[in-house]
């Protein structure tokens, strides 16, 4: 099979646009990356967003040159790490302006300090001004990080003030209107303290010269005090909807671009194979290009095989291997392995089977889950969202007897793979798709059980108690989550610290509390189980 | 008409090129921050005596750039040729090193043969599998790049009959060969910073990766360089 480029990483700048397909939907969003407005684009890992970031940005330069598009990327494994949250924003800082530099030098609006320079240094140094400044300003920064927050005087560094202005000086001595930022894998999804920090700083470079960009997984919901999603960017989801009408089309154009003649002629052959790869794929073209490569032969035989193992086995190990790399989070994803493969896709398989045998044309992949589950559980649903397991369709959903919730797709894939022949059974499986109908998990469901205390879901209690102390000893007021009613309440009872919330489990609240039953009682661990999640991993 | 007065009237053609020539900003400010790329390239070398050799590499395709703006083709072609040359006897010489003593001390010279030798220069197999194994499915797309750019380059510097036709005598601006300089840079770029990479990538701290970023803007796409420079992995 063709070898195709599976990371927009590994595609030369000069052939991003020659192996663009863009639907409308990638074109709103490509004007939102255009627009002066900053935007938020989030996706699960391998839908495209990078891709489409890298569209944006040649599509920007080309359209005018007073625009300067600036792509930094935060997915380096020696991503800065460190417990001060201000260090975290310096290296970003930093980053985000060599990355500058380097652009600015690149498309000669600047003239490096650092050249064989062939004039006499004399003559030199007034031109290299504007890159002795931003890099000077680069360096304090560097310092700051590299040093440590005990041995830099943090108001000696120049603030954001400082930067903008360092920017706005660039723009207006080189004809620039505004730079544009792309922040690519911007926000850690296992750190919601640097979340925290990112945002932060998205929001403090907003300027008349500046847009911010940046990429985002699904698991990303730190935004921090200052920064609101719904009023300070565009917030734009890449969403690939198997049952969009140009979904096929769209998929196979992908392919195409990439694939030799002989594999365009085995899917022209072979349409149905085709159509079963990209809609198992659940809108992820990542994962479409990985099937088809793995395909040995464009045949049944093949493409079955290929589906069985992927969608069965190697979508999970990866997910499973996650927790290997965030060992804080391990039980969190293992547990949503098995509350999906034990509970929730058998209920789905259920739900298809007996309208199968009612003669029903109705089948489904999708599932609710009710909207006070235990934050444990959302947790996880988040995880397997990043890892494109799942997507979730929408929140605040009625399902049975009105109650609200939210409704996830399960990849497509994943409930076609458990049949005998997916190839043949997938066309009645897809024309019989429904989304109105699904299985529901309500807020006590009894797979809930393992990981409802938070306490229960780290291997290492001791651990993670340590790394918890400073946050365990905090009064329950930083609790937003809470009403000031409820923070009564719990210090009435003799509750006044997170810790203490911490050991008293649901019943002992509802017991101990007047007026707090079943649904309070959730909330209010909720809350305190939230704020203690994001220590998981660290 | 003095001699004086005939070079004025040259100054002022190289300058009526030279205003029409520079206005294209991003095509010069592509090649002035390659040259300052191996400018710090340059500063990360352990061996003073290869980095003072790169940092003439630097110099000379500033001076390509120089010679373009100013309609002097065959001098840019030149330069060009020089910089590919001695930035792959960079690499060589930091292998070889007694050849590289000899060299500074005037006893041999930088022999392309030897560099491009497809067995044991600095684009072979052999070369990769000794510095960066996972490169090695690499250098011969490079090598077959570097070998032709030199030849089309060095046709310009031996002075082939094609050549005179297509820089002249006369000066005067010529789109073409513009054009073509671009393209032969965007080559050379490609072969120098890959053996550059090739050879020393692995023996740097990644604090002096760190302060390279243009690698991985340049090269990122090479899915072994940028999971070594901590870039997400295929």
């Amino acid at each position: 099979m063709s070898n195709f480029y599976l990371r927009t990483e590994s595609i030369k700048q000069s052939d991003i646009l020659e192996l663009s397909v863009l639907n409308s939907h990638d074109q709103s969003i490509l004007s939102a990356l255009a627009s002066p407005e900053p935007c938020l684009l989030e996706g699960s890992r391998g839908t495209g967003k990078s891709f489409l970031m890298r569209v944006a940005e040649l599509e920007i330069e080309k359209s005018d040159k007073s625009f300067l598009p600036v792509f930094v990327s935060f997915n380096i494994s020696s991503l800065l790490q460190t417990d001060d949250p201000l260090q975290f924003y310096h290296w970003m800082l930093a980053k985000a302006l060599k990355a500058l530099v380097n652009k600015l030098r690149k498309k000669g609006h600047i003239v490096s300090g650092h050249s064989a320079n062939l004039l006499s240094n004399d003559e030199s140094s007034d031109q290299e001004k504007i890159d002795q400044d931003l890099g000077k300003i680069v360096k304090e920064f560097e310092d700051s990080y590299r040093r440590g927050k005990d041995k830099v005087d943090i108001h000696l560094l120049p603030d954001i003030e400082d930067v903008k202005e360092a920017i706005e000086n660039i723009c207006e001595e080189n004809g620039l209107e505004r730079v544009y930022f792309f922040f690519d894998e911007a926000a850690h999804v296992f750190r919601p303290e640097q979340q925290r920090q990112f945002f932060n700083l998205f929001k403090d470079l907003r300027s008349p010269y500046i847009t911010c960009n940046a990429a985002i997984y699904p698991g990303v919901t730190y935004f921090g005090e200052s920064f609101e999603p719904t009023h300070d960017c565009i917030y734009k989801r890449i969403e690939r909807g198997i049952r969009d009408s140009d979904y096929l089309i769209y998929f196979k154009e992908i392919v195409y671009k990439q694939a030799d003649d002989s594999l365009k002629t085995s899917i022209e052959n072979n349409l149905e194979l085709f159509n079963t790869l990209a809609f198992s794929c659940g809108g992820n073209p990542r994962i479409l290009l990985r099937t088809i490569q793995e395909v040995e032969k464009f045949n049944s035989k093949s493409v079955n095989e290929t589906i069985k193992n992927f969608y069965r086995y190697q979508i999970w190990t990866e997910h499973t291997e996650l927790g290997e790399k965030y060992k804080g989070h391990r039980s969190l994803i293992d547990w949503g392995r098995d509350f999906l493969e034990k509970y929730v896709i058998p209920s789905i398989e259920q739900y298809n089977e007996s309208r199968k045998e009612r003669n029903i044309s109705e089948s489904s992949i999708y599932f609710w889950v009710h909207k006070d589950c235990p934050e444990t559980v959302k947790e996880s649903l988040r995880l397997l969202s990043y890892t494109s397991v799942l997507r979730k369709i929408d929140s605040a959903i009625r399902a049975t007897r009105s109650e609200l919730g939210s409704r996830y797709e399960v990849k497509y894939g994943c409930i076609l793979a458990l049949t005998r022949n997916p190839v043949n059974d997938s066309k009645k499986f897809y024309d019989s798709l429904i989304s109105k109908n699904f299985p529901e998990f309500g807020k006590n469901h009894s797979a809930y059980r393992d990981i409802k205390d938070i306490g229960a879901i780290t291997e290492d209690e001791n651990a993670f108690h340590a790394a918890l102390e400073n946050m365990l000893k905090k009064p329950i007021d930083v609790l937003q989550l809470l009403t000031h009613w409820q923070k009564d309440k719990l210090r009435q009872v003799g509750i006044n610290t997170i810790e203490e919330l911490h050991q008293n489990t649901e019943e002992n609240l509802i017991e101990k509390i007047y007026n707090v039953g079943p649904v309070r009682a959730r909330l209010i661990k909720n809350a305190a189980t939230a704020e203690l999640l994001e220590y998981l991993s660290g | 008409m003095n001699v004086q007065d005939y070079y004025q009237k040259l100054n002022e053609s190289c300058q009526t090129i030279f205003n029409s020539t520079i206005a294209d900003l991003e095509s010069f400010g592509k090649v002035h921050y390659f040259s300052t790329c191996l400018f710090e390239f340059a500063d990360k070398l352990d061996d003073r005596e290869e980095g003072n050799l790169l940092k003439v590499v630097s110099s000379q395709i500033e001076m390509s750039a120089l010679s373009l703006s100013f309609g002097l083709y065959r001098q840019t072609f030149s330069s060009t040729r020089l910089a590919l040359e001695m930035g792959l006897g960079v690499v060589y010489f930091s292998a070889f090193k007694l050849e590289h003593y000899e060299w500074l001390k005037g006893k041999a010279d930088i022999k392309w043969s030897k560099i491009i030798d497809k067995e044991n220069g600095v684009l072979s197999k052999r070369f990769a599998n000794a510095f960066f194994p996972e490169l090695s499915p690499f250098v011969e797309e490079y090598y077959a790049t570097g070998a032709t750019i030199y030849r089309q380059l060095s046709e310009f510097v031996h002075g082939n009959y094609e050549t005179w036709e297509a820089s002249g005598l006369v000066l005067s601006k010529n789109d073409d060969l513009i054009k073509k300089y671009f393209q032969y840079f965007d080559s050379v770029k490609d072969v120098l910073l890959f053996s550059l990479c090739c050879r020393f990538l692995k023996s740097f701290s990644s604090e002096k990766l760190d302060s390279m970023p243009f690698i991985l803007e340049e090269l990122g796409h090479n899915d072994s360089i940028r999971a070594f420079l901590g870039g997400p992995k295929e």
